[in-house]
């Protein structure tokens, strides 16, 4: 067991408190200080861990240009230390680091450098770049983590879904959904549930992508009560956005409305501005009650009038 | 009654021979009166003291109208007379006047004699010495040099000819712009250049006049905006006022903040260790806890997990 560093240990473990707690600016600074401290140790796989955390939090804070910035610079940092995959190539790097990797130290460096590709593929995905996110998914899927595999999963589906690629969807879907365990199972429950919303939500592709909009929109209340439960919020718009598109196309205009104002309402209070926007805009289509169009419309003034610092003041 | 008759002639006679001496003593008497008079009111000494003789040179210009018998002023006062007039060979002019030894005190080498007429224009001339204050004249052979007032006709045909020579070149100018201005007004008239065009052409007064509409309808739409303003204004005055208030409780304050800044200091230099301490303790409290929990008494399995250093894959959101 290699000798405690509580300095880093405290840095990682405040960073992940701040996570819990939404305080996404707070986590990134604790996960830097990390960052240094594991460089200061010459830790690779601290250095990745570190990285992976930092360009998570910088994610979740709505910043997916830092994001791939903080993979980059971790995945440089630990090939610049030449005992594990190079930098450019990190879908043979994670396999390299665990196959050359001793013992639980190189195991930790193979899951961190998996990692990192897990969140390149979350950033591309949420700057636009599905073809980028496609890829980067598919090496983070080759990692023996199961629960990192089925994560890397959905973004791969969902990328897939961006591209108009339903096979891949297809076979995403039967990837995430072999990857779960079965519920209740021994040491995974967190795991299945929130694999089993990833699964509805990818269904629900399916479903809407097969022309069923009905079967999509229930696979996509699925997801979405699922993520309520468990304190996934962004997952949850997501999913409600989904279901409004489903339930638009099978011509609930209203019901739909009020999917897409719930996500619009949710992505704002969560400081995602431009997305908050966009789902508050289709809440305020022909055929809406008054009410769901006044309460978007309130919603969008409120988004005017806040500035993005406090928007985004639970990140 | 007889003898009183007897008596008076005697008596008569007794006053009447000496008569004539009492008389020629009374003329005696009064004729001394007079004389003591005459010499008292000093008529003699004005006769018997001497005239000074003063010789006034008379300008080249001529003497002005000077006559013999003219007066001789002093102060305004008749001071003598002028005797003679005298022209001599070399053709110089000069007037002897005799001038009461009264007024020799006031006539020196810097008095000026001007020869006047009566009533300015008109009247007899007479000289009018002025008084000087220079050295006292040797009046065995007094001189003072004269000069001719102007004649004031002259004065004012000078005048005259003077302002018709300055006036004449003033009108000529006028009557010169009179006629610059003319041409202008006629060129105006005739709507020649940019003047005269604004003058025939009305469209840009219809502008202006569109113009002055506009302002009139922004002025109205302006008019609520002043209310408006007003009742901002009034507002700032009462937030003036709350900022008033509150600087005076901040004035009130203020000694107290060193104090306070003191103490902030004090317990700020505290905190780095005071955290320091409870980060410690935090994670020997944390490390205890999971020895806890691994505890097989307590139903643990064992020596508990380190920290993981990843955040779960599900913190990862698209």
């Amino acid at each position: 067991m290699p000798p405690d560093d509580a300095a880093m240990r405290l840095a990682f473990g405040s960073g992940h408190l701040a996570m819990q707690q939404r305080r996404f600016d707070l986590a990134a600074t604790d996960f830097g200080r990390a960052a240094a401290e594991a460089r200061a140790r010459d830790d690779r796989a601290a250095i990745a861990a570190a990285g992976f955390d930092l360009a998570t939090a910088r994610l979740a804070a709505g910043d997916p240009d830092g994001s791939l910035r903080a993979a980059a610079d971790a995945r440089r940092s630990v090939a610049a230390r030449g005992r594990a995959g190079a930098a450019g190539d990190a879908a043979e790097s994670a396999p390299r680091a665990a196959a050359t990797g001793q013992g639980e130290g190189g195991r930790d460096l193979a899951r961190a450098l998996a990692a990192l590709d897990l969140v390149e593929a979350a950033a591309r995905l949420r700057s636009g770049d599905p073809g980028g996110a496609a890829r980067a998914a598919a090496r983070a899927e080759a990692s023996d983590d199961a629960a990192l595999s089925a994560r890397a999963a959905l973004l791969h589906g969902l990328a897939a879904d961006a591209l108009g690629d339903g096979i891949a969807l297809r076979r995403e879907r039967d990837r995430l959904a072999a990857l779960l365990p079965p519920l209740p199972g021994k040491g995974g429950t967190d795991m299945a549930a929130g694999g089993r919303a990833d699964l509805a939500e990818l269904d629900a592709r399916l479903f809407l992508r097969a022309g069923d909009p009905a079967a999509a929109a229930s696979k996509a209340g699925t997801a979405a009560a699922a993520r309520r439960e468990l304190l996934d919020y962004r997952g949850m718009a997501r999913a409600l956005a989904l279901r409004g598109t489903a339930l638009a196309r099978a011509g609930q205009a209203a019901n739909a409305a009020g999917c897409f104002l719930a996500a619009g309402e949710s992505a704002a209070e969560q400081g995602d501005r431009d997305q908050a926007r966009a789902w508050l805009a289709r809440a305020q289509q022909p055929g809406v009650s008054s009410a769901t169009w006044e309460a978007a419309a309130e919603a969008i003034r409120r988004l005017d009038k806040a500035t993005p610092k406090d928007s985004a003041s639970g990140s | 009654m007889l003898q009183n008759r007897r008596g008076d002639p005697v008596r008569r006679m007794l006053r009447l021979r000496h008569t004539d001496e009492w008389v020629g003593l009374l003329v005696l008497l009064s004729l001394t009166a007079f004389g003591a008079a005459v010499v008292e009111a000093g008529v003699l000494h004005t006769w018997l003291q001497p005239a000074s003789r003063l010789r006034i040179v008379l300008p080249q210009t001529g003497v002005g109208g000077l006559a013999v018998g003219a007066d001789v002023e002093v102060l305004g006062l008749h001071a003598g007379t002028v005797r003679r007039l005298v022209l001599n060979e070399q053709g110089d002019m000069y007037a002897v006047a005799e001038i009461d030894q009264q007024a020799d005190a006031f006539i020196r080498h810097d008095s000026v004699a001007t020869i006047r007429r009566r009533y300015a224009v008109a009247g007899a001339a007479y000289v009018d010495i002025s008084r000087g204050k220079g050295d006292r004249l040797d009046w065995d052979y007094a001189v003072i040099q004269a000069q001719t007032e102007p004649n004031v006709v002259d004065t004012v045909t000078r005048t005259v000819d003077d302002v018709r020579a300055r006036v004449l070149p003033i009108l000529d100018n006028a009557r010169a712009m009179t006629a610059t201005l003319n041409g202008i007004a006629t060129d105006l008239r005739g709507g020649k250049g940019s003047a005269g065009r604004l003058l025939t052409d009305d469209a840009l007064f219809r502008q202006a006049a569109a113009i002055l509409d506009q302002l009139h309808d922004t002025l109205d739409r302006l008019r609520p905006l002043q209310a408006q303003l007003a009742a901002a204004a009034t507002h700032g005055n009462a937030a003036l006022a709350n900022v008033q208030a509150a600087s005076a409780d901040l004035r009130r304050a203020t000694p107290q903040l060193p104090a306070i800044s003191r103490h902030a200091a004090d317990a700020t230099a505290q905190l780095p260790a005071l955290l320091s301490q409870t980060q410690e303790a935090t994670d020997q409290l944390s490390k205890l806890l999971q020895q806890l929990r691994g505890w097989w008494l307590l139903g643990g399995s064992g020596a508990p997990k380190p920290a993981p250093q990843l955040l779960p894959p599900a913190a990862v959101q698209p």
